[in-house]
């Protein structure tokens, strides 16, 4: 047990990076009293300016969009001693494309992964998590909206540090 | 004679092929099915709509020789008609997401949000169902999965 515990005190360091070569770094945080219910936060905020084929207007269009992408994680430790790391993606998204057409991307997506599953000691919490985040750019007026699908990369090493990647670009789909 | 070692050879052959098919051709997978599950409406323009049809989880596992890690592939999709509950206009949703873990681990479990189109069938708009999946995988290939809520959003 005290292993365990020496563990989570090591604490939890976050480490974000999006859209390599950029990154972003915090001194980081522990998990407080392991084996009792208690929550650690971190957020970060993540700007972002870039530019997308809208495939979805006849004839195509540039889309340049800005806003952040801006995730809030916590990991927590469950009175049991189960370790949870949770995060949440939040999109504030505003584009502009080559018509003047705005639109608007609002939209957040949850995740929980339980670090360690099979119960085996130590939890050892190296994990990969490749997800696909999904959020709609909201068209103006009569254009078509979009579904924009993202994927990031959450690595998280067997010292805590958790590591976020955009991976490629954005899959755009039609949704109107 | 011959023609008993024929019959012998074919039956082996079919029996490979039997053995290779199951193999290959039978990933882990499971289904939830979906019985007027009435989704939580979270959409100022949306309305509850009764969802039917089912909720696929395929899974591959493997293991890197290298670091040892397992690699658990998650494909989720669904397939469902729904009907609202105040218009009463259909709606279907079919779409899938991956979701990888790689893990040191022989187990994983994750609750993540499967999102899709939620699309109606006449003048009501359409939705963005959001759907809560808790997914147990092992290294044997043991798949539990669940759907806990169903809600629609508007989309933004």
């Amino acid at each position: 047990m005290f292993g365990k515990n020496l563990i989570f005190g090591l604490g939890l360091a976050i480490i974000l990076v999006l859209a390599a070569p950029a990154f972003a770094q915090n001194p980081g945080f522990g998990c407080a009293a392991p084996g009792s219910n208690s929550t650690v936060n971190f957020t970060l905020h993540q700007p972002i300016s870039q530019t997308l084929t809208n495939s979805c207007t006849v004839p195509s269009t540039t889309v340049t969009l800005g806003g952040e992408f801006f995730f809030e994680f916590h990991c927590e430790t469950k009175a049991n001693g189960d370790f949870h790391e949770h995060w949440t993606s939040h999109y504030n998204l505003t584009g502009m494309d080559t018509n003047n057409i705005k639109y608007v991307g609002k939209d957040s997506q949850n995740y929980d992964l339980k670090m360690d599953p099979d119960g085996t000691f130590p939890p050892v919490p190296t994990e990969d998590f490749r997800t696909n985040d999904k959020f709609k750019l909201i068209a103006q007026g009569p254009t078509p909206d979009m579904t924009m699908t993202q994927q990031f990369h959450i690595k998280v090493d067997a010292n805590n540090n958790v590591t976020v990647e955009k991976t490629g670009d954005p899959v755009v789909k039609c949704s109107k | 004679m011959q023609e008993w070692k024929r019959a012998k050879s074919i039956a082996v052959l079919l029996t490979l092929v039997t053995c290779v098919g199951s193999a290959v051709g039978q990933a882990p997978a499971s289904t939830t099915t979906l019985q007027n599950q009435v989704t939580t409406n979270n959409c100022s323009a949306g309305e509850p709509v009764a969802l039917n049809g089912t909720v696929n989880f395929q899974v591959a596992v493997s293991t890197d020789p290298t670091s040892g890690a397992n690699s658990f592939t998650v494909t989720a999709s669904n397939n469902l008609t729904g009907v609202g509950q105040t218009t009463g206009s259909n709606y279907v949703a079919s779409d899938s997401s991956d979701y990888i873990v790689s893990s040191t681990q022989n187990a994983t479990e994750a609750t993540v949000e499967f999102k899709s189109d939620l699309t109606s069938q006449g003048s009501a708009p359409s939705l963005t169902l959001i759907q809560t999946l808790d997914i147990v995988v092992d290294v044997s290939g043991n798949v539990s999965a669940q759907v806990t809520s169903n809600t629609t959003q508007c989309g933004n």
